[in-house]
């Protein structure tokens, strides 16, 4: 199984629909940066309930797209923000960039060769 | 069957509305709780809902309270939808009035066993046939501030198209109407669908006298102008 983009996982998920798999991929691709981008804001200025918010958000998205890495990322930090406990936030945050990249990269391959 | 999707994230929403619309539902959405409630005031025929638990300005425990304590709404069967498997949210939602739960990732096919488990729990409604929009308008509200669930259709031939995909248990029809008058209609649905309860209104100087809706098989006859608290009465008591 690969832990940026488990296709069978995301496949299942959408019912065995690849071409609803690639439209809920590229939707999430086009969505990443605001989302991401509020994620950093509330590390930022240090609100844990926007923290908590934003993280919940990413995660329900991610979860479903078979994203297992950047989905276990997301949770840390949605359980930061609950716990009002954020020093290690931004570390975090970091890995959860870097674990969303590697995921759009691999599902972006995975939709272009399943369009071929 | 109608339902209304509450969910603050794109993809889930684009996947739950896909896959409920392949299963046939009316995919109705909401981003937050409060952009639900506008959805419920606007859509009187909602069947059942589907809701996150954690969205901005309004999240699914608050709805949910909501909607147990609105008269129009409390019966509306509630599935939550969301990351949380914790048996804490859970319990909670349970016992603020969720018929069911649904941990992402979603499993279409264990959603769709929990979609038919809440459609069994859908109240029955009733059908307001009128080619006038007003009319039927003002019906529906009345009967929705009963807490009585409404549908309703411009035509006989879309009524029956109704009736064949929902639970219906009273259909209130004006006699008058282009096409398929409600006389047919009554006729129509007495043959197919005995159990229906079939109301017949109209005005005084109608083509159709109370003697020929009766005999025609009519459960009621009701002359305009009617009163909000008349229709309930003669509705309520066939609604299950």
């Amino acid at each position: 199984m690969n832990r940026a983009f488990d296709h069978e996982r995301a496949l299942a998920v959408a019912g065995g629909d690849k071409d609803l798999l690639k439209e809920l991929i590229f939707l999430f691709i086009g969505q990443s940066p605001g989302l991401l981008s509020a994620i950093a804001d509330a590390v930022q200025t240090g609100d844990a309930f926007e923290l908590e918010h934003t993280a919940h958000t990413i995660k329900g998205a991610l979860v479903n797209l078979g994203a297992k890495s950047a989905t276990e990322t997301a949770s840390s930090l949605e359980a930061m923000g609950a716990n009002s406990d954020i020093e290690h936030a931004l570390t975090t945050l970091h890995q959860l960039v870097m674990e969303v990249e590697a995921f759009e990269n691999a599902a972006s391959e995975y939709a272009e060769i399943s369009a071929e | 069957m109608k339902i209304l999707v509450v969910e603050d994230d794109a993809v889930s929403m684009k996947l739950l509305s896909t896959i409920l619309e392949k299963y046939a539902y009316e995919v109705i959405t909401a981003v937050t709780g409060r952009d639900a409630i506008s959805q419920l005031e606007k859509n009187l025929s909602i069947d059942i809902i589907m809701t996150d638990i954690m969205m901005p300005v309004m999240d699914g425990f608050h709805l949910l309270s909501y909607l147990r304590a609105d008269v129009n709404h409390r019966r509306i069967p509630v599935i939550l939808c969301s990351t949380r498997n914790d048996l804490v949210s859970v319990k909670r939602g349970i016992e603020l009035g969720a018929m069911d739960y649904v941990v992402k990732p979603i499993e279409p096919d264990l959603l769709l066993s929990k979609l038919k488990r809440a459609e069994a729990r859908v109240p029955g409604a009733a059908l307001i046939v009128n080619h006038e929009e007003l009319v039927c308008d003002i019906l529906g509200r009345s009967l929705t501030r009963e807490g009585i669930r409404v549908i309703m259709a411009s035509t006989g031939a879309r009524a029956l198209e109704i009736i064949k995909e929902n639970k219906i248990c009273v259909v209130l029809t004006a006699i008058e109407m282009p096409e398929m008058n409600g006389m047919d209609l009554l006729i129509e649905i007495k043959e197919n669908y005995p159990s229906i309860h079939v109301f017949l209104i109209t005005g005084h100087d109608g083509q159709y006298g109370k003697e020929d809706v009766m005999s025609a098989g009519a459960d009621g006859f009701i002359t305009k102008p009617f009163t909000s608290a008349e229709i309930s009465r003669r509705v309520r008591p066939f609604i299950k």
